[in-house]
């Protein structure tokens, strides 16, 4: 099992020279951070008028998830605390602007000046107290209250959290609402544990129809639409019944495991966000006698 | 625990003359081009768009902005015109801090005053595109007009943190 990064040391101090050089030259990371960021901009929702903005990245660490946003033609600026992380940056020859800050001590930016700001897996480091003088209540509420200010008005804020329990998350929530965002959590691939991931969608100003939080990813590529969480739900309660079923009942239905038990864990199995074969009419049908 | 093995494993992709032959290709790929690019020393800059939006955080300071710049060493880069881009920005620039910030620098070219009309002139813009977007503070510091206080610009990258006392 390995240990939460956030437990082990400080942020400036856990990523030295040589975890930064080790996180940045990973393409297994590489290749999480691309899609995190990608799927960040997407919930940014920014107008698609191919007009570059002014984004933040917050915790942008080497770079990479500000990659993606030069990817998508925007300009932006990175805040991190790990110096180390900043000049891997420098060396990858990123195209934003960086700066060497700790989020816990506010942003320090002019008032609603930013066009939307993404941060990847950086917000659960707030949660904890690494000085005597550190208290994460004053610190998230610095933050946010400074992101809020920073942020025109209707723009918005994507946060990858990993919260550590349920607190943490409760904690982050509830200073990002009370200083005055409006929005809630995404949750991509709810019921798997590894592809799990949470993204904070706060909007800027009370809430209103824009500010709707976007449905999370149940499978790769195709978000659930409305119809589809509905099919989920009347499928979950076939489930629950099935899952009820007297013992007796199911002994007596020697015929082993049909197509009906094939397609619920085909079901389930989607819902992770596992690679799945496609339902065809071939599916959970048995094979010849010959074989 | 953690120390160690990073270390070891930084070494190792560090030295190994022949690349891993468990480790699949694209993870070396990503390895060469990175020791490419630190040898070829190109830096990324600090330009005055970002100067524009900073402002000093320090506790009590009522008004941070603009931070003044002493500059030591400024660089020039090409970067590509966008005129949507400044179009958009230009509502959010405090122009006089631009304007200012540029002189420091060493770009005296931009107008006193700008209105919103000037952005259809392409003379204009080309000049805002200039000041905004290509010149680049590489070492010098940044100073906050209330306090006086020094934020050194290292390599493009201003050190905003703060002392515990600041916060």
């Amino acid at each position: 099992m390995t240990s939460r990064p956030e437990l082990q040391a400080p942020p400036e101090i856990f990523y030295n020279d040589d975890e930064a050089r080790k996180y940045t030259s990973s393409s297994r990371i590489i290749d999480i951070q691309a899609k995190l960021s990608e799927r960040a901009v997407e919930l940014l929702a920014l107008p698609e008028d191919g007009v570059p903005r002014l984004l933040l990245d917050i915790g942008c660490g080497s770079g990479l998830s500000g990659e993606t946003l030069t990817e998508y033609g925007h300009q932006w600026i990175g805040l991190d605390i790990s110096e180390s992380m900043l000049s891997i940056a420098l060396e990858r020859e990123v195209e934003g602007d960086l700066m060497l800050g700790d989020m816990g001590q506010g942003l320090g930016l002019r008032p609603g000046v930013i066009d939307g700001a993404i941060s990847i897996s950086a917000v659960q480091w707030l949660c904890n107290a690494d000085k005597s003088s550190h208290d994460p209540r004053l610190r998230l509420k610095a933050f946010f209250g400074s992101l809020y200010r920073s942020l025109a008005r209707g723009a918005r804020a994507v946060l990858q959290v990993y919260p550590e329990n349920l607190a943490q998350r409760e904690l982050i929530l509830g200073f990002a609402m009370r200083s005055g965002f409006s929005g809630g959590v995404v949750v991509d691939f709810p019921h798997s544990t590894k592809k799990r991931k949470e993204y904070l969608v706060l909007t800027c100003g009370p809430p209103s129809l824009s500010s709707a939080t976007p449905k999370g990813k149940a499978e790769d590529g195709e978000s659930c639409s409305d119809e589809e969480s509905s099919g989920d739900e009347q499928n979950q309660s076939v489930y629950v019944a099935d899952r009820n079923r007297p013992r007796k009942k199911q002994k007596l239905n020697k015929k082993g495991k049909g197509r009906e038990w094939v397609m619920r864990k085909k079901e389930q199995m989607r819902r992770k966000g596992n690679t799945v074969p496609l339902d065809t009419k071939y599916t959970a049908r048995k094979r010849k006698a010959r074989f | 625990m953690t120390d160690w093995r990073s270390a070891s494993r930084a070494q190792i992709q560090l030295d190994s003359p022949e690349p891993d032959h468990r480790a699949d290709h694209s993870k070396n790929k990503v390895q060469f081009e990175w020791l490419k690019l630190k040898y070829e020393d190109k830096l990324r800059r600090m330009r005055l768009l970002t100067h524009n939006m900073l402002s000093s955080n320090i506790k009590g300071v009522t008004n941070g902005f603009p931070l003044l710049i002493e500059v030591e060493k400024v660089v020039e880069k090409a970067v590509d015109f966008n005129a949507d881009f400044l179009r958009n920005m230009f509502a959010m620039i405090e122009w006089n801090a631009l304007v200012e910030a540029s002189r420091t620098v060493g770009y005296s070219e931009l107008p006193e005053n700008a209105e919103s009309s000037m952005l259809d002139s392409d003379e204009f813009l080309q000049k805002f595109h200039h000041a905004l977007l290509e010149l680049h503070l590489e070492e010098g510091a940044l100073v906050c007009p209330e306090t006086g206080r020094k934020f050194t610009v290292n390599k493009g990258i201003p050190n905003m943190l703060l002392h515990e006392d600041e916060v």
